[in-house]
This record gives structure tokens, C-alpha cells and sequence, in this order.
């Protein structure tokens, strides 16, 4: 009860301290938060983004699995000139078209459980096209608006996990662990 | 040479909001909203602390610690994230490491921006215009901490809306809210509980967990990206957008140079990218990743993609208004 009251805005201002105090050691209460969010989305008939970030979650783990890179393939086809040859971000590129492709079929799919980690990736195509804008230009932006001195921490944040799709791909060189890791991994 | 070229640029800027500022009048009972801004940059740039920042965006919450100072003017940090796949980000000065425990790997990258991961609005320039106000509104507690809540409140539905928190004693943003065109909250962040001037040093910012045996990776170098004049232009932009910069950059994978402009009103940056495209030339669509729009379109044998932290209708007015002179 005390959640529903803050999500909808309607919690004391102390008490939603002290709420938000036990969400940052809680994670089931972080989670329950979230999902009274989401209801709150459906209810006001707002476009819901948990499936697309339990898609992301879903591709994201499989990924070691070398037949989800078929399946994606297969969407690449599907979707005619949609993918370039991106390399590092291939992926993650992918992953969104992918997620824009099964948004439907998803949200029908119970028991599928969402990432509260993963980047919030929303899209959609207008006539019938299928030209999304790539996760790769909201990084550039976000580099470049953050060495003029501006910074959004939602897209820094977006930025770093997008890391973690971008060390899957073929943009990135191997390199010998720097020396104060190797001093790092002998002093006991 | 290009970092020389930001650090010239950000010290006129602060010159600039230096004199500007200068140029207010002084009420000693009623301190300007702006002297507050102002001291939040000096905070952000200059304090230590560690805390747990709460974020709330789309109905997702994430929970991160934080460590952050500053040592002889470098800044370090350390941020862990609480939830879902395990992540440290270490940054010391420039450098910063993602550590991915589940894939047992690191990646280092090169920051060349000044900007800390936790500054949630422009850390140097801010420059309102016509298009925004900003007012200091009431006194609340946040954190166990005293804050003053100051409003910025954009004049027209192209930008967002901002609330911050200062915490009254150091001029820290203890919370902010981004407000879309509705009043509605888009991205709230929080510091649950945070502690200043905390004593932490070097061996704090060292890795959580054994990285021994990890695989470290890097990115290759990339061809510099360089200022250019370009040949687009837009007769429409949305009131106060102005062009801040414009360079010729590659975009990891893409063989093809791509025109980057950015556009500013002085608190919202807009990015604009011109790519040839003839593949691409039929469509459009917008995408949104956390509080930031994307828009493409195409124009000719171009696609231009329109990014930025303000309304889907923003960007696509931008996007949509970019054409060859």
C-alpha cells in the first residue's frame, strides 16, 4: 500500500524518504516498486516497456548461444535494409529492432520476467517503415553533450550498460591486463 | 589538441556566466536562484562523497553506490550497480574501466569530457534565455540534509522541465526531477543517504572483486573527429535552439563520414547526424532511451537522426527542418 502511494505521488514527503531509504537495500521492494509502476503505465493506457527490456534481457543472455545470432539474422533479413555491417553495436542494434519486432507477441507472454537493469529502449516505426534510430547515435550524443559540459545521467547510465553488448562484438581489441592490475592481482 | 580546444571554450564559458552573473543585482534577502546554480557547479566539481543513488525512470528503479573525489584535480570514482547484472565502473582521471564480472571481462575506455558520472544537469554553461525560469521554490529535507528545491521551468512544451534539491550547506543536488511537457516526471534521482567529505582514497576505488584471470579489451583508435563547416542548415528550428559545434566524425562500423552538429538552448543539447544513406532514403522513426528522443528521417540521398534530452516532438521538428542550403 505504502508503494501504490508512492508511485502515484501521494506519499508524505518523510515517509517517501524513509520508502526510498529501504528500496536502496531492498531490491525485492525495488522490484515490487516497479512492477506498481508498470501498472500504473497499463492502467493509463500508457505503452508498456517491460517486454522490451525482458526481449533485451532474454537476447542479451543468450547471446553466448551461437543460434540466437541465426534468429537475429533472421529478423535482419526480414527487415530488409534495416541493419547496417555495424560491428561492435551490432548487437545492440539488433537486440532493439528485434525488441520493436516482438513487442506484440511479448507482452502476451506470461511469466516472462523483466531486466530492471537493462536500458529502457522504446521504439516504434511510423508507415509501415522500419528505420529506427540506433542505440549508437544516443551515445555519440551523449559523448559529445558531455565534453561540452553537459550530461544527462539517464544517458550516461544508458551508455555504460551498453557496454556490456558492445564487448560481445568485433569492434574491440584484446589487450594485455595494465600493470597496476597485475601489481593488483599479486598483492594478497 | 581537441581537449585544449574544451578547456579554453569551458573557461570562456565560465567567464561568460561569470560577468553575466556579475551583472545581477544583489538582494542580500533575496538570493538569486542562478547564485545557487552556480554553486552547485562548484559542488559537483569539487566535492567528495560516497552514497546510494535511487533512480527512478519508466517505472524502473535502480539502486547505485557511489564514491567520488577528487585528488590534486583528478577526479575518481567508483560506482557500483545493485541489481541485475553485475557492473563496477572505476574511472580515475580519464580512464575508466567497466568491470563485467559475469563475463569475467574489462573494458577501458578513454573519457575525454569533464563531466562526473553523477552531474545531472550542464556542469559548465547554463544560459537561460527567453525560453526558461528558474526560481527558488521552498525548503525540504532530503537525505537528512536541508535543501533548497529549485524550479526551472521552460516557456514553451520544446524542452523539459527541471526541480533540483541543493543541499543548503554545500549547494550539492541531493535530487532532481526531469518533468516532460505535462508535468509528468520522466527521471527522478535521489540520494537515499550520502555522506560528505568522506575519507577515501585510492585503495577505496580498487576493484570490489578478484579480477584475476579477467580478459581486459579496448577500443581501437578512431579517427579523430574535427570541426567542419557544413552545408545543412535548418530554417525551422524549435525557439532558441542555436548550433554549437559542428565535426566530421565516423561512426563505429560505418565506412561513410558523418556531419555531427550539436544544438543547444543552454540547458537542453540536441544532436544532429547527416549520413549519406541511399539505402535508407524511405524511412523515418523515433526512439527513445531513457529521458533522450531520436528521430531519422531521410532528405535526399541522406538520413539525418535528430538526439536529444527533450520531447519526441523536438527532435522531430529539428530532424525533420534539416536540409541542404
Amino acid at each position: 500500500m505504502q508503494i501504490s502511494a508512492f508511485v502515484d505521488g501521494e506519499l508524505p514527503e518523510n515517509e517517501a524518504e524513509l520508502l526510498l531509504r529501504r528500496m536502496s537495500q531492498d531490491l525485492d521492494l525495488r522490484q515490487r516498486a516497479a512492477e506498481y509502476f508498470a501498472i500504473g503505465r497499463a492502467l493509463r493506457g500508457q505503452r508498456s516497456v517491460a517486454g522490451l527490456d525482458a526481449l533485451r534481457g532474454r537476447v542479451s543472455a543468450a547471446i553466448d548461444d551461437k543460434s540466437i545470432h541465426s534468429d537475429i539474422d533472421g529478423i535482419k533479413t526480414a527487415a530488409g535494409r534495416y541493419v547496417r555491417p555495424l560491428a561492435g553495436f551490432a548487437i545492440a542494434a539488433s537486440v532493439a529492432l528485434a525488441a520493436i519486432l516482438g513487442l506484440q507477441q511479448l507482452a502476451e507472454v506470461p511469466g516472462v520476467e523483466s531486466d530492471p537493469a537493462a536500458p529502457v529502449v522504446a521504439a516504434e516505426v511510423e508507415d509501415g517503415s522500419y528505420t529506427v534510430p540506433e542505440l549508437i547515435y544516443f551515445e555519440r550524443h551523449n559523448r559529445l553533450s558531455s565534453e561540452s559540459g553537459n550530461n544527462n545521467f539517464g544517458a550516461r547510465l544508458v551508455t555504460v550498460q551498453m557496454r556490456d553488448d558492445e564487448i560481445l562484438g568485433n569492434d574491440l581489441e584484446e589487450i594485455d591486463p595494465p600493470d597496476d592490475a597485475t601489481e593488483e592481482r599479486q598483492t594478497p | 589538441m581537441r581537449i585544449t580546444q574544451v578547456n579554453t571554450i569551458a573557461a570562456i564559458k565560465v567567464v561568460f556566466v561569470g560577468l553575466v552573473l556579475a551583472g545581477q543585482p544583489a538582494y542580500a534577502q533575496e538570493p538569486d536562484p542562478r547564485d545557487w546554480l552556480q554553486k552547485m557547479t562548484s559542488a559537483v566539481q569539487t566535492a567528495n562523497y560516497e552514497g546510494t543513488v535511487i533512480r527512478i525512470q519508466d517505472g524502473l528503479v535502480d539502486a547505485l553506490k557511489v564514491m567520488h573525489f577528487v585528488s590534486d584535480g583528478v577526479v575518481c570514482e567508483k560506482v557500483i550497480i545493485q541489481e541485475g547484472k553485475d557492473l563496477e565502473i572505476i574511472r580515475n582521471g580519464n580512464e575508466v574501466r567497466f568491470i563485467m564480472p559475469e563475463r569475467k571481462s574489462v573494458l577501458v575506455e578513454e573519457w575525454d569530457d569533464k563531466s562526473t558520472l553523477f552531474s545531472t544537469l550542464p556542469s559548465s554553461e547554463i544560459r537561460f534565455g527567453n525560453e526558461y525560469d528558474v526560481s527558488i521554490v521552498r525548503k525540504e529535507r532530503i537525505a537528512g540534509h536541508k535543501t533548497i528545491m529549485l524550479a526551472i521551468r521552460p516557456h514553451d512544451s520544446f524542452r523539459y522541465g527541471h526541480r533540483i534539491w541543493l543541499d543548503i550547506a554545500t549547494g550539492f543536488p541531493l535530487q532532481t526531477k526531469l518533468l516532460d511537457e505535462h508535468g509528468e516526471i520522466i527521471e527522478q534521482v535521489k540520494f537515499a543517504d550520502i555522506t560528505f567529505n568522506a575519507e577515501i582514497d585510492a585503495s577505496d576505488i580498487q576493484p570490489s572483486i578478484d579480477i584475476g584471470g579477467f580478459r581486459w579489451y579496448a577500443k581501437p583508435q578512431r579517427t579523430a573527429a574535427s570541426e567542419v563547416v557544413s552545408d545543412w542548415v535548418s530554417d525551422n528550428l524549435p525557439p532558441g535552439f542555436r548550433v554549437t559545434s559542428t565535426r566530421g566524425e565516423r561512426i563505429s562500423g560505418s565506412d561513410d563520414p558523418v556531419t555531427h552538429m550539436m544544438l543547444s538552448d543552454g540547458l537542453a543539447s540536441v544532436s544532429v547526424f547527416v549520413e549519406p544513406g541511399k539505402d535508407k532514403k524511405e524511412a523515418a522513426g523515433r526512439s527513445r532511451v531513457g529521458a533522450s528522443n531520436a528521430f531519422s528521417v531521410a532528405s535526399g540521398d541522406f538520413r539525418v537522426t535528430a538526439v536529444g534530452e527533450v520531447p519526441a516532438a523536438t527532435v522531430e521538428q529539428i530532424a525533420r527542418s534539416m536540409h541542404p542550403r
